[in-house]
């Protein structure tokens, strides 16, 4: 019995949440631009709240990852174990200037996502940046696991 | 930059436009209609979201190419995934499918969860992609999409899609279960050196690659709930003479599989069919897989990945998922079918019956399956 369940289930994931990411930027950058675009704010909507949903979930295997290397990370795949670890290392190395996923509380980047307030929007952007950086380099695996390599 | 990104967009709006002429024009199965819906559905979004990419294009003032760029990336990777794995079943389908195909659709429409999600399957060794939003593609081998006696098989892999349709109560379970096996590995006492931290490395390893195996357990267990002793049948003669691998892997080549030691599957059906009442049935193929251990000249060691131990709160915590996925049970009346066969018998009948056939008539069992499956096909 093959185990690709884990990476389609994984590659779903990432596509889904890089998805989220991108219509929830192009929301703020119009947004910012002063374009009004309805379609557009529904998708971000959307994208928002999978992107809140995800964060949440990844946050406690976020905090094994970070205080304690020797203890197991527990009730999440082994991809989704392996994002957490890739952002904590991410987090580790990340250098002053970082967006605000990398340098504050994960919870920052959460209560970003939450927030109404134009003031709170650059950051946000630069967080969702980064993420998706992260989710571009994670589904690499997946997609070479799928079709193979190029 | 956005004249390049122009260019990707409108190839990738042409290929989307050969692919759904391809879907269209298909000649298939009855069963597989729904599936072919879904694939035209998929395609439909695709193309909006190249026309979405190609209005952003449009956007001057707004620097958002590389929210676009990432975009176009995304519906090339769906479209490499969809050409690579998904249209095949549909553009390549048989009249020859039909008995697997009926078997899936009979699986999914069992379970309130499953019953709108379409199936198709490809050829291969056995398994699946089960997402909880999209068709099941299973995948089954050639030699075995037009038999009886490995089918099922297929119930383990609806085992996944079960977990998929209930991850987050699942997840929960299955950390708990982690977290005891984590402390029954902890030792007395702790040292403070080299040795302690290598012991407590694969400690770790252990009790996180126990997330993937309570996962395959717990697959292994709906198959059986779900389709009866011919389920174990089918397991343990499908895996029992593979080799090796099956009985025994070393600590490095267990870390990296997702699925357990095979024969450790095996001795958990077998605990589960004696809880059932099915005590023979388990006694035969713990002993089968005894026998070719000892030819092979195999002990059962698992080295550390597994103790009698967890077998209490692994078996209780497969119980609480069962309960939380509510597989169909097969019932006393099609385990112990042997009446005459026509359309609307239940799967778990046919396959309990043709494993019963196979043991008391063995030379004459190919025809007993030929007829059968044309009677359970009209």
């Amino acid at each position: 019995m093959n185990s690709d369940w884990m990476a389609i289930q994984s590659f779903h994931r990432s596509q889904e949440l890089l998805t989220a990411i991108n219509e929830l930027s192009i929301h703020l950058k119009l947004e910012a631009a002063g374009i009004a675009d309805a379609q557009q704010t529904e998708r971000a909507e959307a994208g928002k709240k999978r992107l809140v949903d995800f964060l949440r979930r990844l946050q406690p295997l976020l905090e094994t990852a970070e205080q304690n290397e020797q203890e197991p990370v527990t009730g999440a795949d082994a991809r989704l174990r392996q994002l957490a670890q890739r952002l904590a290392e991410f987090r580790r190395v990340s250098t002053r200037g970082g967006s605000p996923l990398l340098r504050k509380s994960f919870a920052k980047m959460i209560e970003l996502l939450e927030s109404e307030k134009p003031a709170d929007r650059a950051s946000l952007l630069l967080g969702l940046r980064d993420l998706r950086r992260l989710l571009d380099e994670h589904l690499e695996t997946d997609t070479r696991a799928l079709v193979g390599g190029f | 930059m956005q004249k390049q990104l122009r260019t990707q967009n409108e190839d990738l709006q042409r290929k989307v436009a050969a692919i759904m002429q391809s879907i269209g024009a298909a000649s298939v199965p009855q069963q597989l209609e729904p599936y072919r819906g879904w694939l035209q559905e998929l395609v439909r979004g695709l193309d909006l979201q190249i026309e979405r990419n190609l209005i952003n294009l449009t956007r001057l003032g707004v620097d958002i190419l590389p929210e676009v760029l990432d975009q176009t990336s995304i519906v090339t990777r769906e479209v490499f995934l969809l050409t690579d794995r998904y249209l095949g079943p549909l553009l390549r389908a048989q009249t020859t499918d039909s008995l697997s195909l009926k078997l899936l659709a009979w699986m999914h429409s069992e379970h309130v969860k499953t019953c709108d999600l379409p199936v198709a399957f490809a050829d291969g060794s056995f398994g699946s992609w089960p997402v909880e939003s999209l068709p099941t593609l299973y995948v089954i081998p050639p030699g075995d999409q037009e038999r009886l006696l490995h089918l099922p098989l297929c119930f383990h892999e609806f085992g996944h899609l079960l977990y998929a349709c209930h991850r987050n109560e699942m997840d929960d379970l299955v950390k708990d279960l982690q977290q005891v096996i984590a402390r029954r590995l902890e030792p007395v006492s702790r040292r403070d050196d080299k040795q302690a931290q290598r012991e407590q490395q694969k400690r770790k390893q252990i009790a996180e690659r126990w997330y993937d195996w309570t996962q395959e357990f717990f697959c292994d267990a709906v198959g059986l709930a779900m389709c009866g002793p011919a389920f174990a049948h089918s397991f343990s003669f499908y895996f029992r003479a593979i080799g090796q691998d099956a009985y025994q892997r070393s600590f490095a080549e267990q870390m990296h599989s997702s699925h357990p030691v095979t024969w450790l599957r095996v001795r958990l059906l077998a605990d589960r069919a004696r809880t059932m009442g099915w005590k023979d049935l388990a006694d035969e193929i713990e002993n089968d897989w005894q026998n070719i251990a000892a030819m092979l000249g195999v002990n059962e060691d698992y080295l550390g990945c597994y103790d009698d131990a967890f077998l209490p709160d692994l078996q209780k915590t497969i119980d609480d998922m069962l309960t939380e996925s509510d597989p169909r049970h097969a019932s006393a009346a099609e385990i112990s079918f042997n009446g005459a066969i026509n359309n609307s018998v239940a799967a778990p009948a046919i396959l309990n019956f043709a494993w019963r056939m196979l043991e008391s008539e063995s030379s004459t069992y190919a025809q007993w399956e030929k007829r059968a499956v044309r009677e359970w096909m009209t």
